[in-house]
């Protein structure tokens, strides 16, 4: 459970889900990707969950690692650094019961990153907002008319 | 102006301090800045393990020997917010480990509560391929 979005720090991950491959000498051997365990969304994405098990299965018994897993993820940007100090105090203070100064915390961090969704997505539901209504499916088509940024393998490069 | 209040330091887990506001900066006494930050205040430097690193003209301190916590957590790369009004510093996570992680792919350790409220750590599953899966419930 990570109620302050801690891998989002230290992974520059800016959706869910992400998933990292990390050895066994705790080394990254393949970045941040969007993968999922089912293929239920599959038609909106393109992405096939029994591609990305396959490339699992060839790393953990042949080593062999996908030409994507070398992708460089860009690190965060200085507003999404503070994107995520303002989603963590609007976290706290709304754990606290401080509900209209978590509004104040939670606009500010979605004024400074519009498109993550760890930030803009994930504040939905702890704003009594729906993650998968109206308001989703706004951002995700904001999301991509920008070229879907994310910090992670582009999913052009998984097809 | 400087007002004496309690400061929720909101690092690695929120920390209420004793220390001050002085003009909207957040001062707190060198044992709060070990308590929150895990650095010591030495005379040599700002100390954690083996590593110090100099204050020199970075750091404000008060008369009193409090010490301007926005300006420590910057010195040691870790991102900061201060808001007097609702008397929280949220601090992010020191911005070279992120680096190491996505220039020199060294993935950070961490711990993070299970379902149980267990913690449970990267380190746990040391010397085994790991697959970390960030997703949602919703």
């Amino acid at each position: 459970m990570d109620e302050d979005h801690l891998l989002t720090e230290l992974f520059a991950i800016s959706n869910v889900p992400s998933v990292i491959w990390i050895d066994e000498n705790g080394m990254i051997a393949r970045p941040a990707a969007a993968e999922f365990g089912t293929d239920t969304f599959t038609e909106i994405t393109g992405i096939s969950r029994e591609k990305h098990m396959q490339q699992v299965r060839d790393w953990v018994h042949e080593g062999s690692l996908p030409d994507d897993a070398s992708y460089s993820v860009p690190d965060l940007s200085e507003e999404e650094v503070q994107a995520r100090l303002h989603f963590k105090a609007a976290a706290y203070l709304r754990r606290e019961g401080r509900i209209e100064e978590a509004e104040v915390y939670f606009d500010k961090a979605a004024e400074l990153a519009p498109l993550d969704f760890t930030i803009v997505r994930a504040s939905m539901p702890l704003r009594g907002g729906d993650p998968f209504g109206e308001e989703f499916f706004k951002l995700y088509e904001e999301f991509q008319e920008a070229g879907s940024p994310f910090h992670g393998i582009p999913r052009a490069k998984q097809a | 102006m400087t007002t004496t209040s309690e400061i929720t330091v909101l690092a690695d887990k929120p920390i209420d301090s004793k220390g001050s506001w002085v003009d909207g900066a957040p001062y707190l006494p060198s044992s709060e800045i070990e308590r929150t930050l895990g650095w010591e205040l030495k005379p040599e430097g700002l100390c954690k393990g083996d590593a110090c690193i100099p204050l020199g003209d970075k750091v404000h301190t008060t008369t009193d020997g409090t010490h301007n916590l926005v300006q420590i957590a910057n010195l040691v790369g870790r991102p900061c917010l201060a808001d007097e009004a609702t008397g929280i510093v949220p601090i992010g996570q020191p911005s070279n480990i992120r680096a190491d992680a996505l220039k020199q792919r060294i993935a950070p350790n961490f711990s993070l509560p299970d379902i149980s409220g267990v913690d449970r750590s990267l380190s746990d599953w040391a010397g085994k391929k790991r697959l970390l899966v960030a997703f949602s419930s919703w």
